[in-house]
């Protein structure tokens, strides 16, 4: 990271993550859980997170399948998007673990944290375009009041340039981070750099 | 139309709810991403439907009928209703569990877990290590609360998807004035 933030206890540094329960031990882990560890992330072997989630591997795999197709397929809303948009949305559940991770990819795509910072420091004004702020407030609206959104708010996305296309990964990367921070949230708690 | 298609329009619970069918605008977009809606049923499936050794479907149907309650959810909330009702669960149960009136319940690890639920829903930062940890005490097994965090996170994630589609469809159907 070319600079490091702290706003209102959210940071782009890179944390750690630990499970209050416990995972599964990798050294006895089924051939069919490390499958789906090695499927879900490159590191999940390595990871408190992953190897919780491993505890029922079936339901693992489909999160991940459901997460990798909603961050990584190619066409649709630019990547750097969807990462904001999970940003906001960490920084509205207050996952603080989440906020980080994504708030360091979408600098590495869009080289620029300018954004972050808003989000970060208050995430309703946020947004460096019109484009960029109807983003940001469609992700809180559906995080905060999801039964509140309407066919307006789909023309308020449209009207800042956004397609249909771009307007349904919007739609399932809010949705996505609504199952993630839930997960980071109530399994374990972010480990902060030894300062 | 691909065999594909005819058989997931079949299936999939979004679909149905949302009265999408192939040839419709919000349909076509929707498919495009045909992993994400494999996958999001495959969940739905895999949380509500199969086999979950020491949870049994019907306690997973309140937590979901628990979870769109709280949101709220109206259409997902009387998807699971109905649901509950066709396992034979009475009105009164169903009616304490949507309106959150969990003292009512006499099954003290049934209450446990849908104390959990209420909070991973309204706040999710209140469902905490001590709230973890009141779920180990009430009985259930790390495998078990494994589940049972991801079948709320899953709704949490459903009803959103749910939402989105649904005002995009409204959108396309009626179209906004400018």
């Amino acid at each position: 990271m070319s600079e490091v933030i702290r706003i209102k206890g959210f940071t782009n540094e890179t944390l750690d993550w630990k499970a209050w329960l416990d995972v599964v031990n990798i050294s006895e882990a089924s051939a069919e859980q490390i499958a789906i560890l090695e499927e879900s992330h490159p590191k999940a072997k390595e990871s408190d997170y992953y190897l919780f989630l491993a505890h029922q591997p079936e339901i693992l795999r489909q999160r991940s399948a459901a997460f990798n197709a909603i961050m990584y397929a190619p066409g649709g809303m630019p990547r750097a998007e969807r990462e904001l948009s999970t940003a906001v949305v960490s920084r509205i559940n207050g996952c603080v673990y989440c906020a980080s991770v994504h708030a360091q990819r979408f600098e590495q795509l869009a080289k620029r944290n300018d954004s972050i910072k808003q989000v970060f420091t208050d995430p309703h004004t946020a947004g460096i375009s019109e484009r960029e702020k109807q983003i940001i407030q469609f992700s809180i609206l559906l995080t905060e009041k999801p039964d509140a959104v309407t066919a307006s708010d789909i023309q308020a996305l449209k009207n800042a340039g956004l397609d249909d296309a771009e307007i349904l990964d919007l739609i399932h990367s809010v949705a996505i981070f609504a199952w993630a921070n839930r997960l980071m949230l109530n399994l374990g708690e972010p480990v902060f750099p030894s300062a | 139309m691909t065999n594909l298609e005819t058989h997931q329009q079949k299936t999939d619970t979004l679909d149905r709810l949302l009265a999408l069918s192939p040839g419709m605008p919000t349909y076509g977009i929707r498919h495009q991403r045909a992993k994400v809606v494999e996958a999001t049923q495959a969940s739905e499936d895999l949380l509500l439907g199969a086999p979950v050794e020491g949870l049994s479907v019907t306690d997973r149907l309140l937590v979901a009928l628990l979870a769109c309650a709280l949101t709220p959810s109206g259409a997902l909330k009387n998807e699971y209703a109905n649901r509950l009702s066709a396992l034979g669960v009475s009105d009164q149960t169903l009616q304490n569990v949507a309106s959150a009136e969990l003292d009512q319940l006499n099954d003290p690890r049934l209450k446990q877990i849908l104390i959990f639920t209420a909070a991973l829903i309204t706040d999710p930062i209140k469902a905490d290590k001590e709230a973890l940890l009141a779920l180990k005490a009430s009985g259930l097994t790390t495998p078990q609360i494994t589940a049972l965090s991801q079948l709320v996170a899953f709704v949490s994630y459903q009803v959103r998807v749910y939402a989105g589609l649904h005002a995009l469809n409204l959108f396309h159907s009626q179209g906004v004035r400018p």
